[in-house]
């Protein structure tokens, strides 16, 4: 590594002290993604719901019939919890991109010191649409890259299914900061991260690889620089009709008296119902120690980006 | 300025003087090495008994399972004795570098030795000491933490259990460094942790937690190859908190100077 890399290394101690003052002098920062994040639960946990009824239906199939088994699963999925499902997700992505967008407006604004139409608003309708398409543009990028990224990671003895992203990554990081900064095209953002990330590899290889390290426990995340939509998010469904499970909870009005008494679907729907709510709420915990993170790390690329790490002391 | 930023110039100095005296790493490179050697071969006999069926002929041959039971403990016991002796030769003798390495002074290798002859005892025979009673603590609070685990720990998605990691380590995982640093007793080193950990608890628990991620994640950006090297890249991280450490903790105690 050369000095100068290496000097480019240790003023990201500095970005991180910049970007931490700029976040604890604005916690309307966090508005946006709490109200998505509570939504994002809201959703997660409906759509969880409308799942109950296939588990429902599957308990009572006396045998594993596979014919029966996925003839009943789309019978039922195809209704609500289809509907559901496709409404989670259309949230999430459009949710994520509509927050990011109002955001990188507001730490573009934050950083540079700029009170001109600084608000979440603003940047969430000025840019969403361009982000958007960004974000579809590297999904269909990573689905056309996909064959080539399982075999580079086969011959790269799995390294390479890390590493590979974090070099797109370095490559694709500032693009956001860069089209709110001049009211940039998709193509001219992309084209200016790529130039940047060319410039300052190493750097922004070691700055992806600390936010890597960082963020990389499971759980949702809070808004949508990545589209990894968490499994749980894959639930939800029934036959139509709104009858959740919850209107068909097992009488508990007194105890049980024989066994004969016991309802083992109730009991399961139950369970079921608590697994949703758990899942739920570790979603939402999750993504709410996640959205820290991406504040931090989404003001230290504004900064970074805005001071173009120029270097004023070589240390080394 | 917040601890936050301090924290920041800290890394960065400890960045600096890291690169500047490799010779730091040398040492827990090659423990982490022997300890992960250890623990491969005994695992790997281990596996060899079971395939193999020497395992059930000892069990038989020994009247049961009991006595096997016995000696396997014994044999862990052993091992796991062998394991925190060889870590805690390393940890005295590169906690003595970094003192003087902080001091501003050089660092010749004789450090190292000097500090595994003054500290090593000492510390051996603390940890024994801390050993029975973190041991008896956890019995006490087992049913709170098991409680903890399995409410709080699941609701956030394994978030909790990594507070309450880091808040255990801010506590009382660096009495070494601080036994070293200060010249004191053992548990007078853990008593000066407690108070230290619960006075900085945050800065603390954040830089424990940046260690933990770093050395448990930094590995698997390498793959499969990530495996073989991952007892150095532990070690590095490691010992390179450990200046950061050291450095948070003589700047709030004013024990010296911060690094320069």
């Amino acid at each position: 590594m050369t000095s100068r890399n290496f000097n480019k290394i240790l003023k990201l101690f500095d970005y991180f002290k910049d970007a931490y003052r700029i976040n604890t002098h604005h916690k309307e920062l966090y508005r946006p993604q709490v109200i998505f994040i509570l939504l994002k639960g809201l959703l997660v946990f409906i759509t969880s719901l409308t799942f109950i009824r296939i588990f429902e239906d599957m308990a009572l199939l006396p045998n594993l019939q596979f014919d029966k088994f996925f003839s009943i699963l789309w019978n039922e999925f195809k209704g609500l919890p289809l509907m559901m499902t496709l409404t989670t997700m259309v949230v999430l992505l459009f949710g994520s991109t509509f927050v990011e967008s109002g955001l990188y407006h507001m730490y573009y604004k934050l950083t540079t010191h700029d009170t001109n139409n600084g608000h979440f608003s603003y940047g969430a309708s000025k840019y969403f649409l361009r982000f958007l398409g960004a974000n579809l543009l590297i999904i269909l990028f990573w689905l056309l890259a996909f064959i080539p990224y399982l075999i580079v990671g086969a011959v790269t003895l799995t390294a390479g299914f890390v590493l590979l992203p974090i070099i797109v990554g370095v490559f694709l990081s500032v693009w956001k900061v860069s089209m709110v900064s001049d009211n940039k095209s998709i193509s001219d953002a992309i084209g200016d991260s790529m130039r940047f990330g060319k410039k300052h590899f190493i750097p922004m290889s070691v700055l992806l690889i600390i936010r890597s390290s960082l963020t990389s426990m499971g759980g949702g995340s809070s808004s949508g620089s990545s589209y990894q939509y968490n499994a749980a998010n894959n639930t939800g469904t029934s036959t139509g009709d709104l009858d959740l499970p919850l209107n068909n909870m097992p009488n508990f009005s007194g105890p049980v008296e024989s066994l004969s008494d016991f309802d083992p679907i109730g009991f399961i729907k139950i369970f079921l119902i608590i697994i949703a709510s758990v899942v739920s709420i570790a979603i939402v915990v999750s993504a709410l120690v996640h959205m820290i993170f991406e504040v931090f790390f989404g003001l230290t690329f504004t900064v970074i980006y805005v001071d173009d790490w120029a270097l004023e002391e070589e240390v080394i | 300025m917040s601890k936050f930023e301090q924290l920041m110039d800290d890394m960065k100095q400890a960045l600096i003087i890291s690169v500047a005296h490799k010779k730091v790493f040398l040492g827990p490179i090659i423990g982490s090495l022997v300890t992960n050697l250890i623990t491969v071969i005994m695992l790997v006999i281990l596996v060899v008994m079971i395939a193999g069926g020497s395992i059930f002929l000892i069990i038989d041959e020994g009247n049961g399972l009991i006595p096997f039971v016995i000696i396997a403990v014994i044999i862990s016991l052993g091992v796991f004795a062998l394991i925190t002796a060889l870590t805690l030769i390393i940890e005295v003798g590169v906690a003595n570098m970094l003192k003087s390495l902080l001091n501003g002074e050089p660092i010749p290798f004789t450090l190292f030795w000097d500090g595994i002859k003054q500290y090593f005892l000492r510390a051996l025979a603390t940890s024994i000491g801390f050993f029975f009673i973190m041991l008896f603590v956890y019995i006490l609070l087992f049913i709170p933490i098991l409680l903890y685990v399995l409410t709080v720990g699941i609701l956030s998605g394994g978030w909790a259990m990594i507070a309450l990691t880091t808040l255990t380590q801010a506590l009382i995982g660096y009495w070494l460094l601080i036994m070293v640093n200060d010249d004191c007793g053992g548990f007078k080193s853990i008593g000066k942790n407690l108070k230290f950990g619960s006075s900085h608890m945050k800065i603390m628990m954040l830089i424990f937690f940046i260690q933990m991620r770093l050395a448990t994640n930094l590995s698997g950006f390498l793959g499969l190859l990530g495996l073989l090297v991952a007892f150095a890249i532990v070690a590095i991280v490691n010992t390179y908190m450990k200046v950061v450490i050291l450095s948070t903790y003589r700047r709030y105690t004013n024990t010296s100077q911060p690094i320069q």
